[in-house]
């Protein structure tokens, strides 16, 4: 339902500006609308409120803290007192000034954590390498020395046959003493290891040859080469050892300082917005002006609230809004407990306009209807229950609107599953005899299909009839004659197939027809060539509530082949896994199927009627909650 | 025979409707996918418009249960 609007005007003398604000901040219910008065510049110090609240979620964000949700108004609210009286730039002062050591503190914690998990991977890097190798340094003698060299593959052949060649020459034995090893772009290294004195020769031939000596020396210096696979693994393990530490800082940092910072940031966004606001009301030089729109159930309370706290101080006028300003009255949905999580399809669009009409009542009618019935299984509408309770434990709002929307969806599941006779496909059949209560949807098709489409007539004709209503109500002639005419149409399309089927007498037929006659003149009356064209749609419309019976045949056979893999591979291991999996797979696809094209339904065949989205979403100044700041 | 080419009717029937999903499907996630790339809180009307040509197919299911329904 969309609740009536107030529009109210504060008028008050300025130095009750700042109070008057802040308390509506606090009452958190007038949707400012403001006047075309002329607009205050912006308060001294708001640039640096704004700058400094951008470097608290810069630390909070940093700290990796993110439970907004945890943060409750008392925490704030005590943040509020600790810096009450406080102007502006006095307040970025003494934020800026307690905060200093605890950045600084943070950001060296940060430094050394990104430093050390940098070098910590190209350690990583080096000892995969030098691994390769780990057999070639431990037959190293001590009179030998060991060398690793990067080198292309096409010059190592070359590298190794001219050492070869050159201790030949000195009557120096080689034995094969050589380990190549290939990498990435045609690179590779070279292990030598050389008699301890030629180190210097073979530099020389090896650099000829364009290699490049990998020393790792950066990394572990002054380690010999043979020591080094040895170093680079204790530098591994004191490095893991010291991030580990960091670590357990940075979390203790996080969950002492993560909902102090959050607090803050908190107290100074509503700071920030309070600022704004201020900034932007109509000012005279000794007076100000605050006008928003204000649910008409939040009026008294609203009302008597100003009053206690600031008498005379400040004029309230209030007054329902007037025909010409209806397109910028915000809407503010209000429906009860059961019906309210449904709201959650229409963020998807933009809201309805004031003068239209919340379809929130009839979503939380028609979606689980549709989307149970295409699950219509009792054992998964059983399974899709539990989840659903699950949901409804979590602490997120949305993910409990989900909960609240999947319980409904499993409810008619299980209903539908009571009528198509279905437990886990025929599962239940087979153990337990289940019987169907209407039909069995795998083997009666026909009637399924035809019920679908008559669910969709009925659904298609009251989008219909709201739409009339709409438009009567909105003194909207083009819409109520077209959606009127659109009906009439349906109608005597019903009527006639009705005279049809009970194969009454042919003057009978004179109804539909008269009926269809009415229904053009309104239809062209209305929306003229276009308005027929709609008609088309209408029936378009309604043939694609087949879906429901498709989507669901679909989802039984799917979950009869998943039991019968009992039938081929009996009570073994393998049959009952496959058939476990084939139902999971059907679930989660029967879920999501559902669920989308219950949505598809609401969204072009039902909305496509009647629903206007060009509505402006009520958006009270209020401090926000968890992390709604993101959105903005 | 006459089963075969009912049969070879029913294929064609969610078949072609499905060749034609899925290149519509392919289209609208493509740029789907750019638009939650720019505006994540799009997220929930793509999917809707990814749901949207799932129609065609789905109608060629239907026909093609009627047309074994009714002939094989």
């Amino acid at each position: 339902m969309i609740q009536p609007m107030i529009r109210l005007a504060i008028w008050g003398v300025s130095a009750r500006q700042k109070d008057v604000i802040q308390e509506m901040h606090r009452l958190g219910v007038l949707h400012i609308g403001q006047g075309k008065g002329p607009r205050g510049e912006d308060p001294a110090g708001l640039a640096s409120l704004r700058l400094l609240r951008s470097k608290i979620l810069g630390l909070v964000e940093s700290l990796g803290w993110s439970d907004w949700a945890g943060i409750t108004g008392d925490s704030v609210e005590s943040v509020e007192k600790l810096m009450s009286g406080l102007s502006p730039e006095e307040l970025t002062h003494e934020i800026e000034k307690s905060l200093e050591e605890f950045a600084v503190r943070l950001a060296s914690l940060l430094k050394e954590k990104n430093d050390s998990e940098e070098l910590l991977a190209r350690l990583k890097k080096g000892k995969e390498t030098l691994d390769l190798f780990a057999s070639f340094f431990r037959h190293g003698r001590t009179r030998e020395s060991t060398a690793l060299w990067l080198v292309t593959e096409e010059n190592a052949n070359g590298a190794v046959a001219a050492l070869k060649t050159a201790y030949s020459a000195r009557g120096e034995g080689w034995e094969g003493r050589v380990h190549f090893v290939s990498g990435k772009d045609a690179f590779g290294v070279l292990g030598v290891r050389i008699p301890r004195g030629l180190e210097g020769e073979t530099g020389k031939i090896l650099t000829e040859r364009k290699a490049l000596p990998w020393d790792l020396s950066e990394l572990c210096p002054g380690v010999s080469a043979e020591c080094r696979l040895e170093a680079v693994e204790k530098r591994i393990e004191e490095l893991s050892s010291r991030l580990a530490v960091i670590a357990a800082d940075l979390k203790r940092t996080s969950s002492e300082w993560g909902p102090r910072l959050g607090a803050l940031f908190m107290f100074l966004d509503g700071k920030t917005e309070q600022a704004s606001v201020e900034a932007g009301l109509t000012l005279s030089p000794n007076s100000f002006g605050l006008f928003g729109w204000i649910p008409e159930d939040a009026l008294e309370a609203t009302v008597a609230a100003l009053k206690e706290k600031f008498g005379d101080d400040v004029l309230l006028q209030w007054r329902r809004p007037e025909e010409g300003e209806w397109g910028r009255i915000p809407t503010s949905l209000k429906n009860p407990s059961l019906s309210a999580p449904f709201e959650l399809f229409l963020k998807l669009l933009s809201p309805p306009s004031y003068t239209g009409v919340d379809p929130t009542g009839a979503i939380a009618l028609f979606f689980p209807f549709f989307s149970g019935c295409m699950v219509g299984d009792i054992g998964y509408g059983a399974v899709l229950f539990l989840i659903a309770l699950k949901l409804k434990r979590n602490a997120g709002e949305i993910v409990r609107k989900i909960g609240s929307i999947l319980l409904a969806v499993s409810l008619w599941s299980m209903a539908w599953g009571a009528a198509w006779g279905e437990f886990f496909g025929d599962t239940g059949h087979r153990l337990f005899h289940m019987e169907p209560l209407w039909v069995e949807r795998s083997e009666s098709v026909t009637p399924v299909m035809a019920f679908t489409v008559a669910l969709g007539a009925a659904h298609v004709m009251l989008g219909l009839l709201i739409g009339v209503w709409q438009g009567v109500r909105n003194r909207q002639r083009h819409q109520w004659m077209e959606k009127s005419g659109n009906f009439v149409i349906l109608f005597s399309f019903i009527i006639g197939l009705m005279v049809l089927k009970a194969e009454l007498h042919g003057a009978f037929f004179s109804i539909p027809i008269i009926l269809l006659i009415v229904g053009l003149v309104l239809l062209i009356g209305g929306g003229g060539i276009g308005g027929i064209i709609e008609a088309f749609g209408s029936f378009g419309n309604i043939i694609s509530y087949v879906r429901i019976a498709a989507i669901g045949l679909s989802s039984a056979i799917l979950a009869m082949v998943a039991s019968s893999f009992m039938d081929v591979f009996g009570l073994s291991v393998l049959g009952v896994t496959l058939a476990v999996m084939i139902h999971l797979l059907n679930f989660v696809l029967a879920i999501g199927g559902s669920g989308l094209h219950a949505a598809r339904l609401h969204y072009v065949e039902f909305f496509g009627k009647f629903y206007s989205g060009n509505g402006e979403e009520y958006k009270p100044f209020q401090r926000r909650s968890g992390s709604s700041w993101k959105k903005q | 025979m006459e089963k075969a080419i009912i049969a070879i009717a029913a294929a064609l029937a969610v078949g072609i409707p499905a060749i034609a999903t899925a290149y519509a499907q392919a289209k609208i996630g493509t740029a789907g996918a750019g638009t939650v790339a720019e505006k994540p809180e799009t997220g929930g009307t793509i999917i809707i418009l990814e749901a949207l040509p799932e129609t065609m197919v789905i109608l060629g299911f239907v026909v093609a249960i009627m047309l074994i329904l009714r002939f094989a």
